[in-house]
């Protein structure tokens, strides 16, 4: 067991590496010289001369590469163009709104999702099977930014049970904040518990014919015991697998919601860096998603252990 | 003899269902366990063995099985008719049973321990702590040698036969009255099969239980068979005490089953083995005449006109034959039948 955590920890660090490499390259792919790109229209050669030089643009590559790799492992991402602001400091800020809201959808999600799957393949083909789907099916067809609309035209506007917009910080209380937050969370839920609700039900269905299910039911076992204890603890893997997608997901790309409910997130920051032309802020913002997508794997990695023995070797 | 037999089937008929139109799976079979005895169900794949332990325990999907008709008695009750509620007590608790593949037949994601301790916990209401020391003791009992260490174990971890030991301590756990073992040797090599058979024998002398014992190897049945019951294409042929059947074979099939089996003795390894011709009869519409007859080495023009009903053979022993005489005195000299005789 430990000598699977560790494996699957080493085999992180080659991932890290080559996302480093990229996200460097990043800057030198784009077209134009970062230096004259920050210095700005009105600059003197001087001046892109000093910025070349702040930002050791005068250096060989593999230094450069040295450089950034070694401040990056610091923690030190450089400084906006836009705000002068530290990009580690500015990402930080907006994290804590994306995370949350990106946990609350996936604990949502599963809650929705995993029952209704499981229910789906247990009455596989019958008439609750194809309602499950159907509605599944739709849940997924309607765009994110229409069923957003519709929540707070019902639940905000009409009913006045959450706030149409914004967004209520940690440190304000933990009630406010999950009020802010069920709207855009419910709304994305309806799409990932689409998704999640067909991957549980295809894996329940691999599983339930399986010989052990008659077993089970030979000793005298209720359906609700097979069906949770046994069946889906086996048919765990790919469901966990499409969560860990669907949370990675969450937290990279949730702009539109964040959009419409005027959440202060990682996805409007993306969208501000990208039209600013902020490279150390879109660099960071890269850097940061992928090291989210290593955690998360590596969480879905770790978790397969604890679902089947078999995976731990 | 003067107990009432523990389960007792009657005229137990029942179809499976499709698109392209309905087959006779059981066509009125009725048979009974006596308390303590090992019955053993013999024939080919598909003749309606493990179709009528499944139906026992009521374990048949419902879509493309229609409903059965006959009675199931056990212990006086009709299990046909019982509540899904009932039936949960019954499996496991009253009555066991061992599947034929020990490979897959245990959820690969828990371990042995858990796997009996839930059935203890589930029809004994006991702790989980008591479940398992439980399934500690089932252990000990199937002769699996560390078991306190084996209780840990996942189902992958164990080899076939251990596996097998493991699913018949499962089985047991709650003391059942019953147990039926579906093949319980078919996937296991020679020699622990061996051990597998002598140990559910060995068992139920010890625990005072009936069991079903199902396989289509005529050679496990005289090793532990108390009464063997043979079937062919969803019916009994023939039935009776292990003695009676192999001492004086009644039916075609039977008289086909003991012939194509090999013989130890090194006269005979070089010999081809004998083999039924044809195939199994269709099963898609009534049968008016001998199942076997379009097969058997016996047959005359009447075995096609008319369905043979089981008529007593001997003492305790019933054979759906109209040659059964003829079969038996043609069969008098085969080295099995001399060896009971």
């Amino acid at each position: 067991m430990i000598l699977y955590v560790v494996g699957r920890l080493l085999a992180a660090v080659p991932t890290l590496l080559i996302v480093a490499i990229f996200i460097f390259g990043l800057v030198h792919i784009a077209p134009g010289d970062p230096a004259i790109l920050i210095a700005g229209d009105n600059a003197n050669p001087e001046q892109v001369d000093k910025i070349r030089e702040r930002l050791h643009l005068d250096r060989s590559l593999p230094v450069q590469f040295g450089i950034w790799f070694g401040n990056a492992v610091t923690g030190d991402l450089g400084t906006s163009v836009y705000s002068g602001r530290p990009v580690t400091e500015l990402i930080a800020q907006r994290v804590e709104p994306t995370f949350l809201l990106a946990l609350y959808t996936i604990v949502l999600t599963v809650i929705i999702a995993v029952p209704l799957g499981t229910i789906a393949a247990w009455k596989a083909n019958g008439w609750l099977d194809r309602a499950i789907m159907g509605f599944s099916v739709a849940g997924f067809s309607v765009p994110v930014f229409a069923t957003s609309y519709l929540l707070i035209y019902v639940f905000a506007v009409e009913l006045r049970w959450f706030p149409v917009q914004g967004y209520k910080a940690l440190s304000k209380g933990p009630v406010e904040t999950l009020v802010s937050l069920t709207l855009p969370s419910i709304a994305l839920a309806l799409v990932f518990a689409a998704l999640i609700a067909r991957v549980t039900r295809a894996a329940v269905l691999d599983v339930i014919h399986e010989n052990f299910v008659r077993t089970l039911k030979a000793k005298g076992m209720g359906t609700r015991r097979i069906l949770v204890t046994h069946v889906l603890k086996t048919a765990g893997v790919p469901i966990v697998t499409v969560i860990g997608i669907g949370l990675a997901a969450l937290i990279g790309g949730v702009v539109v919601t964040e959009s419409v409910f005027n959440i202060p997130g990682i996805g409007r920051l993306t969208v501000d860096a990208i039209v600013r032309r902020d490279y150390p802020v879109v660099q960071g913002i890269i850097l940061f998603f992928s090291l989210t997508l290593i955690a998360v794997n590596l969480v879905v990695d770790l978790s397969y252990a604890l679902f089947d023995p078999r995976v731990r070797g | 003899m003067s107990a009432p037999p523990l389960l007792k089937v009657e005229n137990l008929s029942l179809r499976f269902t499709g698109k392209t139109g309905s087959l006779h799976a059981l066509s009125d079979v009725s048979f009974h366990v006596e308390k303590g005895e090992i019955l053993s169900f013999v024939g080919e794949s598909g003749c309606g063995k493990s179709v009528t332990a499944m139906s026992i325990l009521r374990l048949l999907p419902r879509s493309g099985v229609s409903y059965p008709t006959g009675r199931i008695l056990f212990d006086g009750a009709d299990l046909r008719t019982a509540s899904e509620r009932q039936m949960q007590r019954i499996r496991g608790g009253r009555i066991g049973m061992i599947f034929q593949d020990p490979m897959t037949s245990f959820t690969p994601v828990h371990t042995v321990g858990m796997q009996i301790a839930e059935t203890v916990a589930q029809h004994r209401g006991v702790s989980h702590g008591q479940a398992l020391k439980r399934a500690r003791q089932m252990l000990d009992l199937v002769r699996i040698p560390d078991a306190a260490r084996r209780l840990g174990a996942y189902p992958h971890e164990l080899s076939g036969g251990m596996r097998q030991r493991v699913m018949i301590a499962m089985a047991l756990a709650c003391d059942p009255e019953l147990l039926i073992a579906d093949e319980p040797t078919t996937a296991l090599d020679v020699t622990v099969q061996a051990e597998i058979l002598a140990l559910i024998d060995d068992l139920r002398r010890e625990l005072g239980m009936s069991v079903i014992l199902i396989t289509h190897d005529l050679g496990v049945v005289a090793q532990v068979a108390d009464r063997v019951m043979v079937m062919y294409a969803g019916r009994i042929v023939e039935e009776g005490c292990i003695e009676d059947v192999l001492a004086r074979p009644s039916h075609g099939y039977t008289a086909g089953l003991l012939t194509a089996l090999p013989l130890p003795g090194p006269h005979n390894h070089r010999t081809r083995l004998a083999e039924i011709p044809g195939a199994v009869p269709r099963l898609d519409r009534e049968i008016d005449a001998c199942v076997y007859a379009e097969r058997c080495a016996f047959a005359e023009a009447r075995c096609r006109s008319g369905l043979p009903s089981l008529a007593p053979a001997g003492a305790s022993h019933r054979a759906a034959c109209v040659r059964a005489d003829a079969v038996a005195a043609a069969m008098a000299g085969n080295d099995i039948v001399r060896a009971w005789a």
